[in-house]
């Protein structure tokens, strides 16, 4: 039993020496183990209230609804102000694209990324403004809500450019679909994994204005030096290939995050093991 | 090398995916520690055991209700003291006559048990602790036997922080009073006595 004392005010007229004589003697009072066979008793009785196993494939579609069925809930309240900017930022992507005439590949390169570059402030918001704590005494644990948002602004943005490369495609004739979608699914995917990762070392403020000025001056030197043609010209299967590993960077990026929060809260339960 | 152990929360995560292996691990990680709990409360053998049967009869069903926010101890002791408060309802209705009915069909192993449990010295902490109120006797057992912290004791038992202080207080100074007091009385009474 360690040292305490229940309180300053308390060694006014409990003192020390008395303390810890009544550490010591209430130390004394020692309960022997419970027979092995008491224990075994109690765990073959709580056999019974173990949930029925599931396969692997129920579960993991059980935990996809949880998430999704969070997500739902969770979107509400994001900012106005983001779900705005995605549909200003497409529509004047799409006026320019159809008004100009040209640059076609160029505006939806620029524009795939930056609804889940501008989600990133709405996915650490609580982190950024202090309120993890607060977060952490919902109903939901922060590693849902953490998925939750993952889901959520990776869902805009997937429709965003859906919806921008099906008005594309109806609009400009000789556009194909399934290279406009290549187009918009590999930066979409790479920038996105990168943002995540740079966005847990830094305030995403920072990581938000990092990428966006980077990511806009490098489109804009692109189609300065004339490469737009070259990543037009680029073979599907580079593209595949970079949005496949871009994926899986991602869903590593957000187990890590999501793990990351799991053991901020579990402080005390690896204290208790002793791991 | 060795494998990392698993954390509570681990373990209920593969319990609420039917593992029965991860209950086994979770309830002997904890049982000595609620029997403890639950044994100073009662101070009764059989009533402890059953009590702590219930906790975790109580324990399995709320599982899924569990949040990974609170550390699990907490979690789990807030189920105990809840029994042992029910428990104390129903013993105090209890007639004399069924105590000592049951103290008659005890078993061996329990006798034993009890056996090295009545060692003076321990008696005289028991009885000095039983002489406590209820409540406050729950925050020292929380606070001495199981190294729970007054804001995690304050959770547990559902008040103020400044409250299990106060009882803490009150408890300890009560004790001092008769645990130290009867300390040189006691020590007399360890003298050999020399025949007339």
């Amino acid at each position: 039993m360690k040292t305490k004392n229940p309180g300053s005010n308390h060694k006014k007229i409990i003192i020390d020496t008395e303390m810890t004589r009544l550490e010591t003697l209430l130390n004394r009072y020692n309960i022997s183990a419970v027979p092995h066979q008491q224990i075994e008793r109690t765990v073959e009785s709580l056999r019974q209230y173990v949930p029925k196993k599931q396969s692997l494939w129920n579960r993991q579609a059980e935990r996809l609804a949880d998430v999704l069925s969070t997500a739902r809930q969770d979107a509400p309240f994001f900012s106005w102000g983001y779900w705005l900017a995605g549909i200003v930022l497409f529509s004047v992507g799409y006026w320019i694209i159809t008004a100009a005439d040209s640059h076609v590949y160029a505006i939806m390169l620029l524009i795939a990324p930056i609804p889940f570059i501008l989600g990133l402030l709405e996915l650490f918001k609580g982190r950024d403004t202090g309120m993890t704590e607060m977060e952490m005494s919902c109903k939901l644990s922060l590693r849902e809500v953490i998925l939750a948002r993952v889901v959520v602004i990776g869902a805009y943005g997937v429709l965003l450019n859906t919806l921008l490369s099906v008005f594309i495609y109806y609009s400009q004739p000789g556009a194909y679909l399934w290279q406009l979608t290549l187009i918009w699914l590999t930066p979409f995917t790479f920038i996105s994994a990168i943002a995540l990762y740079i966005a847990q070392k830094v305030k995403s403020g920072y990581a938000v204005a990092f990428f966006l000025v980077t990511w806009t001056a490098a489109i804009i030197l692109v189609q300065m030096a004339g490469f737009m043609v070259f990543l037009q010209t680029v073979n599907t299967w580079a593209h595949l290939l970079i949005t496949f590993f871009s994926v899986i960077v991602l869903i590593y990026e957000t187990c890590k995050m999501t793990d990351k929060y799991l053991l901020t809260t579990e402080r005390w339960s690896h204290c208790e093991s002793g791991s | 090398m060795s494998k990392k152990l698993q954390t509570d929360s681990e373990l209920i995560i593969e319990i609420l995916n039917g593992s029965q292996a991860a209950m086994e691990i979770l309830v002997r990680r904890h049982y000595e520690s609620v029997f403890a709990y639950v044994y100073r409360q009662t101070g009764d053998y059989h009533a402890a055991l059953d009590v702590t049967q219930d906790i975790f009869i109580k324990m399995m069903k709320g599982l899924s209700t569990y949040r990974e926010r609170e550390k699990f101890k907490s979690w789990l002791f807030r189920i105990a003291v809840n029994c042992c408060r029910d428990s104390f309802r129903c013993t105090s209705a209890r007639t004399a006559r069924e105590v000592e009915l049951e103290a008659n069909f005890s078993d061996g192993q329990s006798n034993i048990w009890d056996i090295f449990s009545k060692s003076t010295e321990r008696e005289h902490i028991k009885d000095a602790l039983d002489s406590l109120p209820e409540f406050q006797k729950e925050v020292v057992l929380l606070r001495f036997y199981h190294d729970l912290k007054l804001k995690e004791i304050a959770d547990i038992i559902g008040s103020g922080e400044a409250t299990v202080k106060s009882r803490l207080y009150q408890a300890l100074d009560k004790l001092k009073k008769h645990l130290l007091a009867g300390e040189g009385e006691l020590s007399e009474n360890k003298k050999p006595r020399l025949k007339p």
